[in-house]
């Protein structure tokens, strides 16, 4: 499979690389090459284990099993500090930089350069400018890394990244925040670090600027790679029709058989804030919508404002025909909106407290009287929950804590049923849950849309997609890209809307 | 905008309004602008400075330090309890046994907190609890009394300069240096900004953490030593307000909360505007149980323009008057 023709050691060799976390199996025996002044990009749907690979690699994460070798000799990082030290940089898409210091602390920051023991503010600056200019930026390095607009701070932590000169630069995708001429900026810097014998990791979605500055494409599907080659060997349906294809096992239940498409129960509108885009969708009776695209493209902004969490303006939300205001969480949860977080351990369950309080907490004023909770009802209306979801447990009174995460999910699911939601978000519904419990999540999502309750899912989750969901909605850049119905749901379809081109849009659309 | 720029916009908004403060005092009490009424003020306002660069330091890390009342009361009292003949050895004992003190009690609490990954907040509120504990072990009641010499010399004139104002001078630009041009200073303000990233930068955050709250120490041993000159005796509980006082001076002086952002530059303006508050009411006579209301109003106000930037509008005028040219820096320098 490694093909690069080459009689020097290379630069970096991974080799049959293992990481699994509890229920998945992140990267699997997973080999990767990258050679002296060269660019290799590499790709991979969601979760196919690109970000895995390179967190091993700059040691945030220890291999299972597997060697990394820089320039032939084996190497074991334990953190970030030492990949550093073995000519390893990495330029995240969360930058690490202080926005309340001055660009030259932050280029410099840990390598305090000194003078009688004091540090020597010119120099540093100084330094940081020879810096910028080499990657053809021009900014004062004396101003606050919060007054620089995003473009400009990406810049600055590929700066701070070349003060410790490393030997090999993984960019985890640049390219996301930037405009088409700040792209163009950037591979200008790419090539010249290529050239001077640096080996370059490029991580992207965006296939065209794969295409256009890369040498080399390996690309990832669960966990392994599946093709390394020259680029020239590519064109972007290639490389989609290698991203996708992965195997398809039966655990979805049936689709829906009637969906009233004129009957829509549930409808929103509303602006984007992060991309000042307009997005419009609905769902109908008896549908399962499910919203997808690579992560972060606005589809949980969309979700949370849904909510009351904000994420959009002017947003009309219309349920059964009935216009409704959501301003907070609290009107939603009234107006019969439930939300079901991607980190249920954080952010929907109380693990602290038992299965019955959890379940109960949303609903919790409907069984009083007089102020007084009502146990025993309480305790009926719980035990019926309990069962339907089938959660294993030995009583309601067990704390939350000691369930596995299959279970928690359906805890944080229940949570909502007693209070008879008319619309259902889930994000994620079955991140790190084993099969079974798949199934049986995904069974319940089925009943919940039977009963004419909307149900919107997001997930990264190809499979889910397309088993679970009745139509699809694919969101890219703040836009709605793609809009499928029952056939056209197919991963290829998925993904062209996922990774389609910025620029084109942005045309067609206007 | 550049670091310098944005440290003007915070001081001269403190400083213009301790100016401001001043005068309307003079305005409203003639007496207020006579030389020896401002040598009083130069020593009241002394302890409220180290009690305000000891929290700043703590602060500007991310953490907050409530024992600095009870370090302040247990150094105050340790000062006067020193032998106070003046003889060459006592006045050595004098200098260093405080200090010393106050050092390690910060350390303790930078330990505590840093190795055990407990919250500050409860770390120093106990910890004060026990130094508190150890002062009225050592002196129950008020009492004790200092070398008449160093007294002399903490509290008296050269050269017709009043030697606290030279004191507080002195202290507060070696601790702006020491925030502003050596590596530990600036490790404080990466931990206080993102602690994540400054690990990740090869700072060693948990030792910087310990030494940030050792000097605290150091800077409360020092208010604690100053008080007990300026009343010539010591009571161990003199440090409580302090702990309020402390807090209120550090973000009056422009240091957020939060952390990372603010420093000692302010410090006299912000300790300046809280003496000076204190004065007028006393002044007008107004009984000391509004003072404590005024007292917590000026503390959450101050929290609230730190917060939510109410200074804004003063700051934009500000900005007007002092940066007239604002450099466009939105697009990519070509």
């Amino acid at each position: 499979m490694v093909k690069t023709i080459s009689t020097m050691t290379p630069l970096l060799r991974m080799n049959e690389i293992v990481k699994s976390f509890p229920g998945t199996l992140a990267v699997n025996k997973a080999n990767f090459v990258c050679n002296k002044g060269e660019i290799h990009a590499l790709i991979g749907e969601n979760g196919a284990g690109k970000s895995t690979l390179m967190k091993l690699l700059a040691g945030i994460y220890m291999p299972d099993r597997g060697e990394i070798f820089i320039k032939g000799e084996e190497k074991i990082f334990r953190n970030y500090s030492e990949a550093k030290k073995a000519g390893i940089g990495i330029i995240y898409q969360e930058l690490s930089l202080f926005p309340e210091l001055s660009i030259a602390e932050n280029v410099y920051m840990g390598i305090w350069l000194k003078k009688k023991r004091l540090i020597n503010w010119d120099e540093i600056s100084n330094r940081s400018k020879i810096i910028l200019n080499k990657i053809g930026i021009n900014i004062d390095p004396d101003e606050l890394v919060s007054s620089l607009p995003m473009a400009l701070r990406q810049m600055v932590e590929i700066a701070k990244v070349l003060t410790q000169n490393p030997e090999i630069i993984v960019f985890d995708e640049p390219t996301a925040p930037l405009s088409r001429k700040e792209v163009v900026k950037l591979f200008k810097i790419l090539k010249d670090l290529k050239q001077k014998g640096k080996g370059i990791i490029f991580i992207s979605h965006r296939l065209k600027e794969v295409l256009e500055i890369s040498d080399v494409i390996t690309i990832m599907k669960d966990g392994k790679e599946v093709i390394t080659e020259n680029a020239s060997y590519f064109d972007e349906d290639k490389i989609i029709s290698y991203m996708v294809g992965r195997k398809f096992t039966e655990i979805f239940p049936e689709k829906a058989k009637i969906i009233k498409e004129e009957e829509e129960i549930f409808s929103f509108q509303g602006i984007l804030k992060k991309y000042q885009k307009k997005i419009v969708f609905s769902v109908s009776r008896g549908e399962i919508l499910g919203v997808g695209g690579l992560q972060g493209q606005g589809q949980i902004d969309v979700l949370n404002s849904i909510f009351g969490l904000g994420g959009c303006k002017d947003a009309k939300i219309k349920i059964f025909d009935k216009e409704i205001k959501v301003k907070s969480i609290f009107q939603a949860i009234k107006a019969g909106i439930s939300l079901i977080p991607e980190n249920r351990n954080e952010e929907s369950i109380f693990l602290i407290l038992s299965i019955l309080e959890n379940i109960a907490a949303p609903t919790i004023d409907k069984r009083q009287t007089l102020g007084l909770i009502q146990k025993q009802v309480e305790n009926k209306i719980i035990k019926g929950v309990v069962g339907k979801l089938s959660i294993r447990m030995t009583s309601v009174d067990q704390i939350a804590q000691s369930l596995s995460g299959g279970n928690l999910q359906k805890l944080a699911i229940g949570k909502w049923l007693i209070s008879e939601p008319k619309v259902i978000i889930m994000i994620e519904p079955t991140k790190g849950v084993d099969v079974a419990t798949k199934q049986q999540i995904y069974r319940f999502i089925r009943e919940f849309t039977e009963n004419g309750i909307a149900v919107i899912i997001y997930t990264s989750d190809m499979l889910e997609l397309i088993g679970e969901c009745d139509r699809v909605l694919i969101m890219n850049y703040g836009f709605l890209t793609a809009n499928l119905k029952k056939n056209e749901i197919t991963e290829e379809n998925i993904m062209k809307a996922s990774v389609s081109d910025i620029n084109l849009l942005e045309t067609e659309m206007k | 905008m550049k670091e310098k720029q944005r440290n003007l916009q915070l001081y001269i908004p403190v400083y213009s309004i301790a100016i401001s403060i001043y005068i309307f005092a003079g305005i409203i009490k003639p007496i207020f602008f006579t030389w020896n009424n401002n040598v009083n003020l130069f020593t009241r306002v002394t302890p409220l400075i180290f009690a305000g660069m000891a929290q700043t330091f703590v602060i500007l890390t991310g953490g907050i330090d409530l024992s600095i009342g009870s370090i302040i009361g247990l150094t105050s009292v340790l000062a006067v309890s020193l032998p106070f003949i003046d003889k060459p050895l006592n006045i050595v004992m004098w200098i260093f046994i405080p200090p010393l003190v106050g050092l390690s009690m910060g350390l303790i609490n930078g330990l505590i907190i840093s190795k055990g990954r407990f919250p500050p907040l409860i770390v120093t509120l106990a910890t004060g609890a026990i130094f508190q504990g150890i002062a009225l072990f050592i002196m129950p009641t008020p009492g004790g009394k200092v070398s008449l010499s160093i007294a002399r010399i903490v509290t008296g004139t050269m050269l017709k300069i009043p030697n606290p104002l030279i004191i507080f001078l002195v202290f507060s630009y070696i601790f702006h240096l020491i925030l502003r041009r050596t590596e530990f200073g600036r490790s404080i303000y990466a931990i206080g900004g993102n602690e994540a990233i400054a690990h990740e930068s090869g700072i060693l955050c948990s030792k910087i953490k310990i030494w940030a709250y050792g000097v605290s120490g150091l800077l409360g041993a020092f208010a604690g030593m100053f008080i007990s000159i300026w009343i010539v005796s010591a009571d161990p509980l003199i440090g409580e307000p302090y702990i309020m006082n402390s807090i209120a001076v550090a973000i009056l002086s422009g240091t957020a909360l939060s952390g990372g952002k603010g420093g000692v530059t302010g410090i006299i303006g912000g300790a300046y505007i809280y003496l000076l508050i204190n004065n007028i009411l006393n002044l007008l006579g107004i009984s000391t149980f509004y003072q404590f209301i005024v007292k917590g109003l000026i503390l959450i106000l101050a929290l609230t323009i730190s917060s939510s930037g109410i200074i804004f509008n003063i700051r934009s005028i500000l900005r007007r008057l002092f940066f007239l040219k604002t450099k466009s820096i939105e697009k990519m320098g070509e």
